[in-house]
Parts: C-alpha cells; structure tokens; sequence
C-alpha cells in the first residue's frame, strides 16, 4: 500500500467574506498522477497554493510528508525572473535548490532538451512566447529532482507536440518516483497521465478517486452520440433519459447511459415516435470530459454514494452547520 | 552559501543592468550630478542676487550704501514705494528689499533707519543674502564710525591737553586754599583772643562825674573862700590903710601904703583870677561834666559797640568757622578733583589706541574657510555625495527588493532550501557594489572640478566612511522594499525616509536651530553622519581618528539595522505570503463576480473552448469537416467574447488566441 504523501483534512480558506475552500479533504498517494478538475475559479489553483503551503487553510491541515524544499511547482503564472535568459533562471535557481554543478548541468542538458528550449536557452526570459515560458517555468519546477511536482494547467499555452513532450516528461519523473499533482484544461491530456482525480465543484471536493471510480459512481459506461439532420430536433431529446445539455452541441445529442440494450430500445422508440431524422449514430466508451461535463455543469447530477460517505454525511451536515 | 550570495549578486545586476532605464540611472546619475554641479559650480564663488530698494529721497549715505552693494556684483533695483518692493521679494523677483529713511544721515537730530526685507522661505539663500546686505551696512557703517572717532578722539587729546594744563591751576588752588585756611586759622587766632567785654562800670564814670562835680564843687569853694578870704584881706588891708594913713606916718604911709595898695592891687588881680579861674573852673568842671557826661555817652555807645563787637566776633568766629571747614572741604574738592582729573589723565593715558580705524574695528573680523578652497563644488560636495549614496542606496536597495518580491519568481525563491535571508544579503552586497560603483564614478569626475588638494589621498579614507555608511542605508532600503506591499508603496515610502532623513540632517535646516535635547537626537541620524564624514574629509582635511565616535555611531546602526533585518525576515516572508493569500483569493472571487456578471456567455464560451480543445485535440486526425466545424465554433465563441467585460476578456484571451493560431496553422 502507498503512503500518503500529501493528507488534506476538513481544509477550509476564507478570507473576509469569500470562501475558497469549502471543507475540503483528500489523500495523495506517494507516486501518483494526480488530476484535479474544477471549473474556472472554483479553487484549482488554491488547492495547489496550499498544497505548496504558499497559502495557509482557514481551518482543517494539510500534512505534508516529504521534506518542504522536495517541491516543484509551475503555477498558471510563470515565476522565473523575466530579465534574466533562460540558462540563467536555470542556473540561478539550480543554485538555490543547492544542486552541485554536475546534477545542475546534467538536469539543465535534460530539461533544455527535451523540451526544446535549448536553442533560446541564451533569450531574455520576457522576449519569449506564451508557450516557451511555461516551458522554462516546468523545467524549474522540475530542475531539483523534486519528491512532489505540482502543476497548474502545464501544457496551457503549448501546441499539441509539445503537450505529448511534458505530458511524456511528467510519465518519466512519475516513473522516477515523483508523485505529481497537475490541472489541466485538455481532460483528455489529463485522462492520459491520471492515474487518480480530484474533482471540484461549488469549492468542495465532489470527487477523489481513479476514472473507473467515477464511472462507477456516476453509473455510466457508455456514450452516446446523435447528429441530428434538423437542429430544432434536439429540443425533442431534453424529455428523454439522461440528456446532458452541456455536452450537446448544435445538432449534436449526446447520451451518457449505463445499459446499452434498454437505453437504444428507447431512443429508437422516441426517434421513430417522434419521426426525427437522424444523420449518424455513435456509441462510445465515456471520456473523462464527457464525465466532468456531466458533473459539473448539470445541477441535478449527483454520484451515487459510497456507503462510508453516506455515513459521513450526517458528520459533513454538522460540520457546515458549525462552519455557518 | 557564499556561492549563493554569488548568484544572487550575479541575477540582481544582470536584473539591473537588463532594465535599460535602471542601468542608466546606475551609470549615468552619478555622473550627470557631478558633471551639472560641477559644470555650474567651477570657479563660482558669488551668488547671483537682486536687491530692491526704495526711498523717498535717497540721501548720500544711501547712495553710498546702494553702490557699496553694487560693488559687490548685486543687482538693486529700485521700486516707487516699500509695498512694490515688499512684494517683489514676496513673488521673488527680488530675493530682499531694502528701505532707507528718506532722513539717513549721521547728524544725531536725523533718525534715520535702513530696513531689510529678507525672504526667509529661501533658508540657505536668506543667510547669504542677510550676510551681504549686513557685511555692506557694517562697511558703511565702520567708515562712518572711523569719522566720527576721529573727531572724537582729537577731543579727548584736546582734552587730555587742557587736563594737563589745568592740573597746575590745580595745585595753586589747593596752595591758595591751604594759605587761606591758614588766613582763617590766624583771623580764628586773633578773632578768638579779643574779648570785646569790658565792664565800664569799672570806669566809674558816676564816681568822675561826683568828682569833678565835687572838684568844681570845691575848687569854687575854695576859689569863693579865697576871694572871701581875699575881699577879707582887702578890707583888711583896707582898715590897715586906713590905720597907717590914720598914723599919719607919711613914711610909713610912703611905704606901706603903696605896698598895701599894690597888695589890694593884687588881691583885686587875685580876686578875679580867682574868678576868672572860678569860671574857668566852672567852665572847665562844665567842660568836664560835658566830657564825662559825653564820656559816659561814648561808654554807652562803647558798651554798646563792644556788644555789636562782640556780636561781631561770634559771627565772625562762626564765619571764620565755616570759612575755615568749607577751605577742608574745597581741598577735599581739590583733592578729589586733582585726584579726578589725575584718574582722567591716567585714563587718557592708559588710551594707548588712538587710530580711528583701531577703535572702530578694533580687531580685523576675517571669516576665513578652514581649507583654502572657497568654490561651491568643493563645499557642496560631500553633501551631493551624501545625497547621492542615500539615494542611490535606498532606492536601489528597495527597488531590488521590490523587484523580487513583485516577481512570480520569488515564490519559488521561498520553497528553496535557500533562506530570504540570503536573498536578502546578496541584495544589501548587489547595492553595496552599485554604490561603490557610483562613488569611484563620481570620485573620478569630480576631481578635475574641484580644487582640494591630496584628493586622492582622502579617497581611501572617504571609500571606508562609505562602506560604513552606505550599508545602513542599504539595510533601511531593504526594510522598506520588505515592508511595502507594492513597488508604488515602496517608492513612497524611500522617499519618505530620504526626506525625512535630508530634513533632520543639518543640509536644509541647521540642527543647531533645534532644541538642544532633540539635537543631540538628530545627531544621530546617519544621514547627518554620513555628511559629517565626508564634510571633515574633503572639507577639513580630518583624520578618521578624529570622528571615532560618529564612525562608531554609524556602526552601531549599521548592525542595529542588519539584527533587525535577520529578526524580521521571517515576518516579512510570512507577510508575503499572507498577502499572497490574499491576492490569490482575490482573483477568483473577482473571476467568480464576473462569472456572475456574464454568466451565460461565461458558460457558453467555456462550452465552446472544451468542443474546440476537444475537436484540435493532437489525438485526432482532422477531417474537412472537423476543421469547418471548429471555425465555425471559434466564430461563435469570438462573438461571445466580444461581449464580455475587460476582466474576463483577458480570463479567456491566451485560450482564445491559441486555438486561433491552432487554426491558423490548419
């Protein structure tokens, strides 16, 4: 069994009026691939600021085992000196990290290369792109060998070559022994490196658990798409079983259901009762996208509950009664 | 850890020196004051300054006076009445007003006045503009002044002269005096022996007049009885006649009868000699009386005389008396007047000083400077070097600071095993090394410009006074950046502290013009300190010995400073990521607020961006379809944006763009 090597418990972060983070707890797993998904502002990137400790909870802990300095972090906003070039940023903070000449040299050769900023390694920071930065910005997150890789929205700016070049890179310090916490904006990136996911939604963790878990606890396993001939059709399917709005798009029904014979026994029925002309039919496993947008946008979705959590429940009442 | 501070010196210049603006003002500002300053300031000695003046009627006195000034590279400008020229200075067109009495003569009936008007807001200014205008008054005044000793002086010898001359009348008048008391003291002798008393019943004038009485008395008597005694004799000789002639003796009558007729002859002679004596007697007895009787009168008159006599001398003993006590006195006056007057003349000759010049300046007042020089670079200079290194210590230490902790950078630079304080150290060594920097600069530019000699002798001494004084503002510009929220905060806070600091240093106002308590107080300030030490290098010539304590003061701040930095890191680290926190909280509180705001088009461009991330997802092969499809959507979603509000614009604008250029690049 892995150790935990971050433990969140009942963290809160309020400052004056405005909550954070709504009682928030999780395990992270030494090791670990850890996505956290959320909405836009729902507390992503304050989760990870806590996790570094840059920010400290309102109430409740978050412990940390490993050694404060084994740490790398890149943050939506870069944080390198935007005057110094980019071999100097490296050098400069492979010095602070305490890292002899060889491990700098060797880190610096690796990480330059393989994220293909050697030949700028001589530009001024601020003369590079959106894209080359939040390079620079992982590869000092990265450049201390570090025990624990936080990263918000990694591959934010990058074209889709070099998405696959970190999302590669975070495989290779996981397989070194990391453990990493990234968010991320492309789900499906995230689906490929993830071996575990914090969902989050009105500043709480709704979800904490692996891709099959969330399946399992939003009783999906297959999805369903329709293109429709005529648009105005698609206003038929919201009555129907299960109709996820957030994730249709213009002529586009999409079905996230569990059991296939029963779900195409009724579409085929609506279909033919309400004589819609269908241009194709795809059925496919559900992505980690599909799920998120199911979760978070519609506000009658709810997982179906672990029997610990449905014990927990009348504790969680209490405790947002005396946090009210 | 070395190697650190190292590195951090190395980023913090490179930082620097890569911020155009800063790297110029790092370079060039030392060299700009000092070649301004010294360009304006070579040879220059006088200040350029404009004098009103007004009078009713300008007497020779402040003709002479105006011209004194004149001569003294003044510009005076004349105004029609005191108010014009009051306010001349008041909006500085003048920098003081001079006002002369239309009377300003020397005559002592004339009470003429000369008035200044002097702007004091111009502190320095007002010193040096007081002192030219009171040096010129005192030059005319002291001729002035020379004249009229003159003549007074020639009195005094005139005087001296006469003092000398009436000295000799002196001492006869005190002989004259002495002889004159000595007159009283015989008139006293003699007036004091007589005794104008007589008793002039002693005289017995009754008894002389009972005698001559008695004498007439008895000479008529006697006379009487002897002419009866004669008539009996006669009638005697008459019977004997008459007896003889009755003898008829012829011869005997012959003989005797002759004889007895001649014998009556005689008695009848005798008779009236007696007679005639009786009345010469009584003639003479009345004479007597008459003499007594007068005698008696003269006595009474004598008695009388001898009473006023002696009325007289008592008066005149008195008189004597008192001519006798006021002859003591006037010596005494003698006395104490030659005595005054030898007083007078031994003062008089104790004036050894008899120049007019001497006496109306009796010592030459010289202000002269301590060094030889007297150009305004050379005394303004360690004032611009103080100035320069606080500033440049302060806000480049500050800024530094600001600059790290403004930047995203500093966050990782906490989550390093590298402590801030180290950070911290490399900033004080990166400013440390600026300003010596500066000081070599502005020490190698001046030194063609000023005129002090072994100037590079002193620059050994004036580099350690800097590395004594430029730390302690160093550490007071790191508190500050460390303290402030913001680099604007930072900014206004340095400058505070510098004004603060130039204020109570002695260069706008001097210290001695505060209470003496608080002036020992503001001593202390290491600005003060700081100008002291290079003022008694390049000014004065001094030796470092000679400014222990000030050199230990300094110390004193410089490792209060550098404990108070070590104690605090830790705050100031603690209050960065509190605000931190806070900053980070803000953002999405406000990113929640616009969400609110625009949350349709907030929720259908978000829908919008996941389709078309999905859609360029690199795992997908793009058909034709796939790509119009993913325009048509970035359309939609550009309109949508276009809609929002700047905030939340600039929320979705990197996402935006970049699936733009995605699709560009199809």
């Amino acid at each position: 069994m892995k150790m935990n090597i971050v433990e969140a418990k009942n963290v809160t972060l309020a400052y004056k009026n405005y909550l954070a983070l709504k009682d928030v707890s999780f395990n992270i797993k030494k090791g670990t691939v850890l996505g956290i998904l959320g909405e836009s502002g729902v507390g992503k990137t304050t989760l990870l600021s806590l996790i570094v400790g840059l920010i400290k909870p309102s109430s409740g802990r978050i412990l940390l085992n490993l050694d404060k300095t084994k740490i790398g972090f890149s943050f939506q906003t870069p944080s390198f000196f935007d005057e110094l070039t980019v071999e100097e940023n490296i050098e400069y903070f492979g010095k602070l990290f305490g890292l002899s000449k060889t491990e700098l040299a060797r880190n610096k050769k690796f990480l330059l290369g393989f994220l293909e900023l050697k030949d700028y390694s001589k530009k001024i920071a601020k003369e590079l792109s959106g894209g080359m930065r939040k390079r620079l910005d992982v590869i000092l997150s990265l450049l201390n060998d570090p025990e624990l890789i936080i990263l918000d929205e990694p591959v934010g700016e990058l074209d889709p070559f070099l998405r696959e070049k970190v999302n590669e890179l975070i495989s290779i310090y996981n397989k070194k022994g990391a453990t990493i916490v990234l968010t991320s904006h492309y789900l499906s990136d995230l689906m490929d490196v993830c071996e575990e996911f914090i969902i989050l939604k009105d500043k709480s963790v709704i979800f904490s658990g692996s891709f099959e878990e969330l399946l399992s606890k939003l009783d999906v396993n297959y999805k369903t798409q329709i293109v429709l001939e005529n648009e105005r059709d698609v206003e038929l399917f919201k009555t129907i079983f299960r109709y996820n709005e957030s994730l249709s798009v213009r002529n586009k029904v999409i079905f996230l259901h569990k059991d296939k014979p029963l779900f195409y026994k009724l579409l085929l029925h609506f279909i033919k009762k309400n004589n819609i002309k269908v241009k194709e039919i795809k059925v496919t496993s559900p992505e980690l996208r599909d799920l998120f947008l199911d979760l978070v946008s519609n506000k009658e979705r709810s997982l179906k509950p672990d029997k610990a959590e449905e014990e927990n429940k009348s504790d969680v009442d209490k405790k947002e009664q005396t946090l009210a | 850890m070395i190697r650190t501070i190292f590195e951090v010196i190395k980023k913090d210049l490179k930082l620097l020196m890569r911020s155009k603006f800063s790297s110029l003002v790092i370079l060039l500002t030392p060299l700009l004051i000092i070649l301004i300053t010294g360009v304006a300031l070579e040879n220059q000695t006088n200040f350029y300054i404009t004098v009103g003046t007004y009078s009713q009627s300008y007497s020779h006195l402040s003709k002479s006076y105006i011209s004194n000034l004149e001569s003294n590279s003044v510009i005076v400008e004349y105004f029609d009445s005191e108010q014009e020229c009051i306010d001349a200075v008041k909006i500085g067109k003048v920098h003081a007003c001079v006002v002369f009495s239309p009377d300003l003569r020397i005559e002592e009936k004339y009470n003429g006045f000369i008035r200044f008007y002097v702007d004091y807001s111009h502190l320095n200014l007002a010193w040096i503009i007081k002192d030219l205008l009171f040096t010129s008054a005192e030059q005319e005044s002291k001729e002035i002044s020379q004249n009229l000793i003159d003549d007074l002086i020639s009195v005094v010898e005139l005087t001296n002269e006469n003092v000398d001359k009436e000295k000799a009348e002196l001492t006869n008048l005190a002989t004259s005096n002495d002889k004159l008391s000595s007159i009283f003291s015989t008139l006293y002798s003699y007036i004091s022996v007589l005794h104008p008393e007589y008793d002039l019943s002693k005289l017995k004038i009754s008894d002389l007049s009972d005698a001559a009485s008695s004498l007439k008395l008895k000479s008529t008597g006697v006379i009487s009885l002897a002419s009866n005694k004669l008539s009996e004799l006669s009638s005697s000789l008459d019977s004997l006649k008459s007896t003889i002639s009755a003898m008829n003796n012829s011869e005997v009558e012959a003989t005797l009868l002759p004889k007895i007729d001649q014998m009556k002859a005689d008695i009848v002679s005798y008779q009236q000699l007696l007679t005639s004596n009786k009345n010469s007697i009584e003639s003479e007895a009345g004479a007597l009386e008459s003499y007594i009787s007068n005698l008696k009168s003269a006595i009474d008159e004598l008695s009388q005389i001898l009473n006023q006599v002696k009325i007289s001398q008592e008066k005149s003993i008195e008189y004597v008396n008192d001519g006798k006590q006021e002859a003591v006195n006037l010596l005494n006056y003698i006395f104490s007047l030659q005595k005054s007057i030898n007083e007078i003349e031994k003062k008089i000759d104790e004036i050894n000083i008899l120049s007019s010049g001497k006496i109306a300046e009796p010592f030459k007042t010289e202000i002269k400077s301590v060094t030889p020089e007297k150009q305004s670079i050379t005394l303004l200079f360690p004032i611009i070097l103080s100035l320069m290194i606080l500033f440049v210590s302060l806000v480049v230490s500050s800024t530094l600071v600001q600059m790290e902790k403004q930047s995203e950078a500093h966050i990782r630079n906490i989550t390093t095993p590298t402590k801030t304080i180290v950070i911290s150290l490399g900033i004080f060594l990166t400013t440390l090394f600026i300003v010596l920097f500066q000081f070599i600069i502005s020490m190698i530019s001046i030194a063609p410009l000023v005129n002090i000699p072994n100037f590079f002798l002193r620059f050994s001494s004036a580099l350690l006074l800097t590395l004594i004084s430029s730390p302690v503002f160093i550490l007071i510009g790191i508190l500050i950046g460390s303290l402030s929220k913001s680099e604007q905060g930072s900014l206004i806070l340095t400058i505070l502290v510098a004004l603060l600091l130039i204020i109570f240093s002695g260069m706008i106002y001097p210290l001695e013009g505060f209470p003496r308590g608080f002036q020992m107080v503001l001593k202390l300030n290491p600005l003060y300190l700081s100008n002291y030490f290079y003022n008694q290098v390049f000014v004065k010539d001094a030796a470092l010995s000679q400014m222990l304590l000030q050199i230990l003061t300094q110390i004193c701040w410089l490792i209060g400073l550098f404990i108070s930095l070590i104690l605090l890191q830790d705050l100031f680290d603690e209050k960065f990521l509190s605000r931190h926190t806070t900053k980070a909280l803000h953002r999405p509180k406000k990113k929640a607020s616009n969400k609110r705001a625009n949350s349709q088009e907030y929720a259908k461009l978000t829908k919008l961006l996941l389709e078309l991330n999905h859609i360029l997802s690199p795992k997908n092969k793009l058909t034709k379809d796939q790509v119009d499809e993913a325009k048509r959507l970035y359309l939609e979603a550009l309109a949508i944006y276009q809609k929002l509000d700047k905030r939340t614009k600039e929320e979705f604008f990197d996402e935006l763009n970049l699936i733009h250029k995605k699709l560009s690049a199809l």
